[in-house]
């Protein structure tokens, strides 16, 4: 595996013509696999998560150029990625003319299809029990619970304060276990 | 850091209050195609040149269409405006002139011409009411009229009714 190139590096290269593919290529390969399983755990299915990844990623190449490094590389990929992630759920939602409940019903159908899940019963219903939560307290488990984020970066990514985003998960965990008692 | 002696940490708090979900393994259960992770970034950075170059040629067609509406919104506000424009000149130059407006335009040998050949008795009652009427204009507007026009009608009249002057004395004037 070729050897990974710090940030500010990638993003000095971005900025010189020459060497701007090449180091977007790399700045793909580096956050890729983060980006995409952040979003998949949001979108659920393979397809969608997929074409979502690569807005990402063209919004990440748009806007490269004037990314004034206020926060990490890292941090800034990870909110596009969560806004990408919500607007695409908001489409579905304003397109299917259906409340939430019935995208997170969609979302578990999905879940049932899926060829790319390979986890058992218990990994599934797990999986139920966070489609019923809120988008942004989905978030904020999946980030904590999966990724194990601190919560001082998701503050910054989410903007949200850390008061408010443990209370989120605290909420999120109870609700969890709730559906897993009963269903 | 030191955790202190009684205070619980966030994975014991954790694991009392959510048994069930603490059970579960936090194994990632999504997958991928195969060969996913090897063949993004190629897809991703092909689709950024591809959607540059179609910015790049929308850009181009984008300004022409804005230039060519433009300059056409830019035609049809002057042109519009243009035809406001006229239309109001046109009203106003064709708005009819008043008759005292059109009279003074006309020369007193030709009204004199056309009452010598049309005109063949004036009855006196209506010439007094005239030359009343005028009496009490050129009295109200006396230093305008001394200035504006020259008044020579309206002298003759008034002469003629202070001196009692009759049709017939004219008539019979040589």
């Amino acid at each position: 595996m070729a050897e990974e190139v710090n940030d500010s590096d990638l993003l000095e290269m971005f900025r010189v013509e020459t060497t701007r593919n090449h180091a977007f290529h790399m700045l793909v390969t580096k956050y890729q696999k983060r980006v995409y399983w952040q979003v998949r755990r949001i979108i659920i299915d393979h397809e969608d998560a997929n074409d979502v990844v690569q807005n990402v990623f063209l919004k990440v190449w748009k806007n490269l150029e004037s990314f004034k490094e206020a926060s990490s590389l890292y941090t800034w990929l990870y909110r596009i990625a969560t806004n990408e992630s919500l607007t695409f759920l908001k489409q579905k939602r304003a397109n299917m003319y259906v409340p939430f409940d019935s995208v997170s019903r969609s979302l578990s159908r999905k879940l049932e299809d899926d060829s790319y899940f390979s986890g058992d019963a218990i990994q599934k219903k797990l999986q139920n029990a966070i489609l019923t939560l809120p988008d942004k307290q989905r978030i904020v488990f999946n980030m904590k619970y999966f990724e194990n984020i601190k919560y001082e970066q998701m503050s910054e990514i989410l903007d949200t304060s850390v008061g408010a985003l443990k209370a989120s998960y605290h909420h999120a965990v109870k609700k969890i276990e709730a559906f897993l008692k009963t269903n | 850091m030191d955790k202190k002696p009684g205070i619980l940490s966030d994975n014991e708090v954790f694991e009392k209050d959510a048994p069930l979900l603490h059970s579960i393994s936090k194994e990632n259960p999504f997958t991928v195609p195969d060969n996913y992770f090897d063949m993004l970034p190629s897809q991703i950075v092909d689709r950024c040149r591809t959607e540059n170059k179609e910015q790049k040629t929308l850009g181009i067609v984008e300004n022409l269409r804005l230039f060519v509406l433009g300059y056409k919104w830019r035609l049809l506000t002057i042109t519009g405006c243009f035809a406001v424009i006229c239309f109001f000149a046109i009203r106003m130059n064709s708005r009819p002139q008043s008759y005292q407006a059109m009279a003074q335009n006309i020369p007193d040998s030709v009204i004199v011409a056309h009452l010598d050949k049309n005109v063949t008795d004036i009855s006196i009652s209506a010439l007094e009411d005239i030359s009343v009427e005028t009496q009490e204009k050129s009295t109200r507007t006396s230093a305008k009229t001394v200035s504006d026009s020259t008044g020579t009608d309206q002298d003759i009249i008034a002469y003629l009714i202070n001196n009692n002057v009759t049709v017939s004395d004219i008539e019979n004037e040589p």
